[in-house]
């Protein structure tokens, strides 16, 4: 196939063309956002459950916990339908940053999980295990904080 | 002596329409159909028929999915196409910078 060469003027317009199509709209971006930062709240949470109800040894913390995995797994799941019903597209680099924060909670969430159950550890107070919470949700919160702030000078032209 | 930046021109992306369904779905991870039709203003069966061109390229990757009882169809470029969009594009900005040799 033959592929006409283009003039100087047409080529330097499509060029123009390329970098205005930009798809992402900001909405879609802050959907994204939250929706991986909520998601690893729910693994914060279930973190601070695990060490503060599981790990005291407390006589209904097995219903607790399998109440609460129940919750979180409908949470996630709900949470990736409102995603996917809210949004027009996947922002660039959001999917590998999503996964990269779910992931580095999800590691955190296990290594308190096996702690608890497999290793022993001893119970926390409420503080305690809220603060072990919180840095499960960090990796993320911050994965949302990025994919939102990504697109941020594109927001406001 | 350099080859003219014209041999690097991609025949599939250079038509205008699939150009700029190339150019959009570079910006992004994925999209949906409806977005994409939307900002390349063009006709379903005309994005359908752009898609199948390029789908068949091993430019674009298509997956079909619901939200509800709704079907939707999302489009994302694959590595092929992105790269083949890179050298197109670098082509365009040779061109455009004159380069000649």
């Amino acid at each position: 196939m033959t592929t006409p060469t283009p003039q100087r003027p047409d080529a330097a317009a499509a060029v123009v063309r390329a970098r205005s199509l930009a798809l992402t709209s900001s909405r879609d971006r802050v959907v994204h956002a939250r929706a991986v930062a909520g998601i690893g709240l729910m693994q914060g949470a279930m973190a601070a459950l695990t060490w503060g109800v599981a790990a005291n040894d407390l006589p209904w913390s097995g219903i607790v916990l399998w109440a609460a995995q129940v919750c979180w797994l409908a949470a996630i799941v709900t949470v990736s339908g409102w995603r996917e019903s809210r949004t027009g597209t996947t922002p660039r680099h959001a999917r590998r940053t999503a996964l990269l924060g779910v992931v580095a909670s999800g590691v955190l969430l296990l290594a308190i999980s096996w702690a608890v159950h497999l290793g022993g550890a001893p119970g926390v107070g409420p503080a305690a295990a809220v603060a072990a919470g919180v840095v499960v949700a960090l990796p993320s919160v911050l994965a949302g904080r990025r994919i939102r702030m990504a697109g941020a000078p594109e927001a406001h032209r | 002596m350099t080859e003219h930046p014209r041999h690097r021109l991609d025949a599939v992306i250079h038509a205008p329409v699939r150009f700029s369904i190339v150019a959009a779905l570079a910006t992004v991870d994925e999209a949906d159909f409806a977005t994409v039709r939307d900002a390349v203003e063009i006709t379903d069966s005309a994005l359908s028929k752009q898609i199948s061109t390029l789908e068949d390229s091993g430019y674009v990757a298509v997956r079909k999915g619901a939200v509800g009882r709704r079907p939707r169809t999302w489009l994302r470029l694959t590595r092929t196409g992105r790269d083949a969009f890179e050298r197109h594009l670098d082509a365009l900005r040779r061109i455009a910078e004159g380069a000649s040799s």
